[in-house]
C-alpha cells in the first residue's frame, strides 16, 4: 500500500538567535526538519523567530496549521526532545510568549487548536557570536535521522483529520 | 519610624528596575525614586568599529524598537559621508518608523495599558494581566494583535524581517519597495484605521472612571521637546527640534539637530544606571553661575506622543488634526496638556497619524523608485542622526577617524530624557495614595502604571539586556530595609 502523508498543514517555527551560538540551533534543527518535511510532500510552513510574538497568532489564522511545531535549543536537555505542549499561561511580557502561551492565544482569541510539540535540542553556549559549540553541533547531527523518523510515523497515519502526526514516543525522543 | 518601600521589580514594561518610597516617621513619601538596574555600555564598546556597522550594532539594543535605532543611526551615518539621500529613500525610512510607531504604541496601550484601564487599576491582580484581557475583552486583544502586526508586516516588506531588519544605511536604503508591496500595505490599511478608530473610542469610554488619575498621575508642570516640521507640524524623523515651556512658550522654535548639545546636559546619579538628560538653558540659569549639572532638574522635560502633541503646530492629516483639537481640550486654552496619563490618548492620535501618513507616501509613485541609495566615503568626521522614536526623541552622534572608525560614541535614548518625570510622576502617585505606610497592591499597580504611562524601554535606555519586572521596597529613616515586595 502507498504510504500516505498529512495533507493538513505543519508549522515548524524556529526560535532562536545565530549571533548568539547555540541559540541558533533551534533554527538549523527546524530548517531540516522542515526542509525534510516538505521534501516528503508534507505541507509544511517555516518560520524562524528571534522569540515568538503575538502577531503570530494572527499568522496562524492565515495558515490554519493542524500542527506547531516549536524548535529551541535548552540548557536543559542534553540530547534532542520532543514533548507534547498544551495551551499555558500568557505571561505579562512584551518581548515574547511562550509556545505554550501563543496556543492559548490560537485557542482563546481565534477557536483554533493545533496539535502543539516543543522539539528542544541541546544548547551550552549562548554568548554572543556565530557557530555552534561542539555538544550542540553533534546534536545537530541527529537532525536527519529524526526528521526520517518523524515522516515514517507520518507515513504510517491513513487518517488525514488534523491531530499530531506523531506520539512523542513514536519518534524516538 | 520613618521607612522606605521598594517596588521590585516594575512590570509590564521593557528592561530591569525597582522604585524605592522613602516614608517619614508619619509614614507618608517624603521621597520616591525609580532605579534602572540593569548596566550594558553600547556607547564604550562600539568604539573601534565601523560607522557603516552601526545601524546593525545599535538595532540589537532593543527587539522591540529596533527601527528607531536604525533611523537615528543610519542618519549618523548620512551626515559622515555628507550626503542628501535620494528623495524615495527618505520617505522609505519614514514609511518604516511610521510602521514601528505602529506596532510599538499598539504593544503598550492594547496589551501593556489595557488591563489596568479596561480590568481596573486595583482589581484582582490574578487576572489583570494580558490573560484576563483575552478572557473578558477578547476584541480588544485581537486587535491589538492585529493593529502590531500590520507595524510589523510593513516592516518586514521593507526591510526583509520584522526584527533587526539589516535595511537602513547610511546613504539611503538596501532594497526598494515593490509593487506588490505597496498593494498589500494599502489593502490592510481600512482595517488597522479601523481598529484605530475603535480604540480611540474605547479610551474615550473609560474616560469618566479616570477622572481621579487624570488630575493626579505625573500632573506638573515641565518643559516638552520633540522633533517638528520647518513649519512647525508633527514630525518624527527629521526637521527641528523644538521645546516649550509649561506655559506654552516656545523657548526653542527649531534648533538644527547637529546643534542638539546646545541645550541638551546629561547628569547621573549613583542610584541607577539611567542617565538624566536636561534642558541646559534652565539648569544653567538655576545654577546662578554655577555647573549646570548642579541644578539639573530644574531642566526637566518630556519627550514621547506627549510631548510631540505639545510642540506642534498642527498634526497635517485630516483625521488626526481632529483628535488633535479634541487633545488640546485638555488644557487650558495655548497650554500643553501636563498630564502624562493622557499619553495613551496621545500614542492613538499618532497611531493615526502614521496611518494615515502612511496611505498618502504609498499613494505617490514615485515609492517605488528604484534609485534608494547615495555613494559616499568619508567626508565629515563627526555625525548626528536624530530621529523621533515611539518613547520620545533619539540622539545618535558618532565621532570617526578618517577611515570611519568611531572614536567616540553618544546615544541619548527616548526613556531616559523621561526619567526626571517619571521620577516625579512616581512621587506624585505614592506621595498621593499612600497613607500612614499602608501599601497595598493596588497601590503598588497603581504606582506601576505611571511608570508604563511613559511606555519606558530599559533595554534601550540603559543599552542593557533583559526584561522588566518591578519590586518595591521600603526603608526606615535611618535607611534600614524594612519591607519587600516582588513580583515577576
Amino acid at each position: 500500500m502507498k504510504p500516505t502523508l498529512p495533507t493538513a498543514l505543519v508549522w515548524v517555527i524556529g526560535i532562536g538567535n545565530p549571533l548568539r551560538r547555540d541559540d541558533g540551533a533551534g533554527w538549523l534543527l527546524a530548517q531540516v526538519l522542515a526542509a525534510t518535511l516538505a521534501e516528503a510532500g508534507c505541507p509544511v510552513h517555516l518560520t524562524l523567530q528571534p522569540q515568538l510574538l503575538p502577531e503570530l497568532a494572527a499568522e496562524a489564522v492565515e495558515l490554519q496549521p493542524a500542527q506547531i511545531l516549536f524548535v529551541d535549543a535548552s540548557t536543559a536537555v542534553t540530547s534532542p526532545q520532543c514533548t507534547p505542549l498544551l495551551p499555558g499561561t500568557v505571561a505579562d511580557s512584551s518581548h515574547g510568549l511562550t509556545p505554550a502561551g501563543l496556543l492559548t492565544l490560537l485557542q482563546r482569541l481565534y477557536a483554533l487548536q493545533p496539535a502543539g510539540w516543543l522539539l528542544q535540542t541541546p544548547g551550552q553556549e549562548f554568548g554572543h557570536g556565530e557557530g555552534l559549540s561542539e555538544n550542540a553541533r553533534q546534536a545537530l547531527q541527529a537532525a536527519p535521522a529524526l526528521a526520517a523518523r518523524w515522516l515514517a510515523t507520518c507515513q504510517a497515519k491513513t487518517d488525514h483529520t488534523p491531530r499530531p502526526i506523531c506520539e512523542a514516543s513514536e519518534i524516538g525522543l | 519610624m520613618s521607612k522606605t518601600i521598594v517596588i521590585d521589580p516594575v512590570t509590564r514594561i521593557e528592561g530591569h528596575a525597582k522604585i524605592t518610597l522613602h516614608l517619614d516617621d508619619q509614614g507618608q513619601v517624603e521621597d520616591a525614586r525609580f532605579h534602572v538596574t540593569e548596566f550594558r555600555g553600547f556607547e564604550k564598546f562600539c568604539e573601534g568599529r565601523s560607522f557603516w556597522e552601526m545601524p546593525g550594532i545599535t538595532a540589537r539594543i532593543c527587539g522591540i524598537c529596533p527601527v528607531s535605532h536604525l533611523m537615528a543611526s543610519a542618519k549618523a551615518g548620512d551626515a559622515i559621508l555628507g550626503v542628501a539621500i535620494p528623495p524615495t529613500a527618505a520617505r522609505l525610512r519614514r514609511l518604516m518608523n511610521w510602521a514601528q510607531l505602529v506596532q510599538s504604541h499598539a504593544l503598550s496601550f492594547f496589551h501593556l495599558s489595557a488591563p489596568d484601564l479596561l480590568l481596573g487599576m486595583e482589581s484582582d491582580p490574578a487576572k489583570r494581566n494580558l490573560m484576563g484581557l483575552i478572557d473578558r475583552y477578547p476584541d480588544v486583544a485581537r486587535n491589538g494583535i492585529r493593529l502590531r502586526s500590520f507595524g510589523q508586516k510593513v516592516i518586514e516588506m521593507l526591510g526583509g524581517r520584522s526584527v533587526h531588519p539589516a535595511w537602513t544605511v547610511p546613504g539611503g536604503v538596501r532594497d526598494p519597495l515593490s509593487q506588490e508591496s505597496r498593494s498589500q500595505i494599502q489593502q490592510m490599511l481600512p482595517e488597522a484605521l479601523a481598529i484605530t478608530e475603535q480604540a480611540l473610542d474605547l479610551l474615550r469610554s473609560t474616560a469618566d472612571t479616570y477622572r481621579d488619575e487624570e488630575a493626579l498621575y505625573g500632573n506638573f508642570p515641565s518643559l516638552y521637546l520633540g522633533l517638528v516640521t520647518p513649519e512647525g507640524g508633527l514630525e518624527h524623523y527629521d526637521g527641528l527640534l523644538r521645546v516649550v515651556d509649561s506655559d506654552g512658550t516656545v523657548l526653542e522654535p527649531g534648533l538644527p539637530l547637529p546643534r542638539y548639545r546646545e541645550i541638551i546636559g546629561e547628569a547621573v546619579e549613583p542610584w541607577s544606571y539611567l542617565k538624566f538628560p536636561f534642558y541646559r538653558p534652565a539648569a544653567t540659569r538655576a545654577a546662578h553661575g554655577g555647573a549646570a549639572e548642579t541644578q539639573y532638574a530644574a531642566g526637566m522635560y518630556r519627550v514621547g506622543p506627549l510631548a510631540r502633541l505639545n510642540v506642534c503646530d498642527f498634526a497635517g492629516t485630516p483625521r488626526a488634526e481632529a483628535e488633535l483639537r479634541d487633545f488640546r481640550r485638555l488644557a487650558p486654552r495655548g497650554r500643553p496638556v501636563s498630564n502624562s496619563f493622557h499619553s495613551h490618548y496621545a500614542r492613538l492620535i499618532e497611531i493615526l497619524y502614521s496611518l494615515e501618513r502612511i496611505a498618502e507616501t504609498l499613494d505617490d509613485p514615485a515609492i517605488t523608485d528604484p534609485r534608494i541609495r547615495a555613494h559616499a566615503e568619508v567626508n565629515h568626521l563627526v555625525g548626528v542622526g536624530v530621529s523621533e522614536a515611539p518613547r520620545g526623541t533619539l540622539f545618535h552622534e558618532y565621532q570617526v577617524d578618517s577611515n570611519g572608525i568611531l572614536q567616540r560614541v553618544n546615544l541619548i535614548i527616548a526613556t531616559g530624557q523621561n526619567n526626571l518625570a517619571m521620577n516625579r510622576t512616581v512621587k506624585q502617585i505614592a506621595q498621593h495614595h499612600i497613607q500612614g505606610g499602608k501599601v497595598t497592591e493596588g497601590i503598588l499597580n497603581r504606582i506601576e502604571h505611571g511608570i508604563r504611562l511613559y511606555d519606558p524601554c530599559l533595554s534601550c535606555s540603559t543599552h542593557a539586556v533583559g526584561q522588566m519586572p518591578l519590586q518595591v521596597e521600603i526603608f526606615d529613616s535611618a535607611g534600614r530595609l524594612v519591607d519587600r515586595m516582588a513580583r515577576n
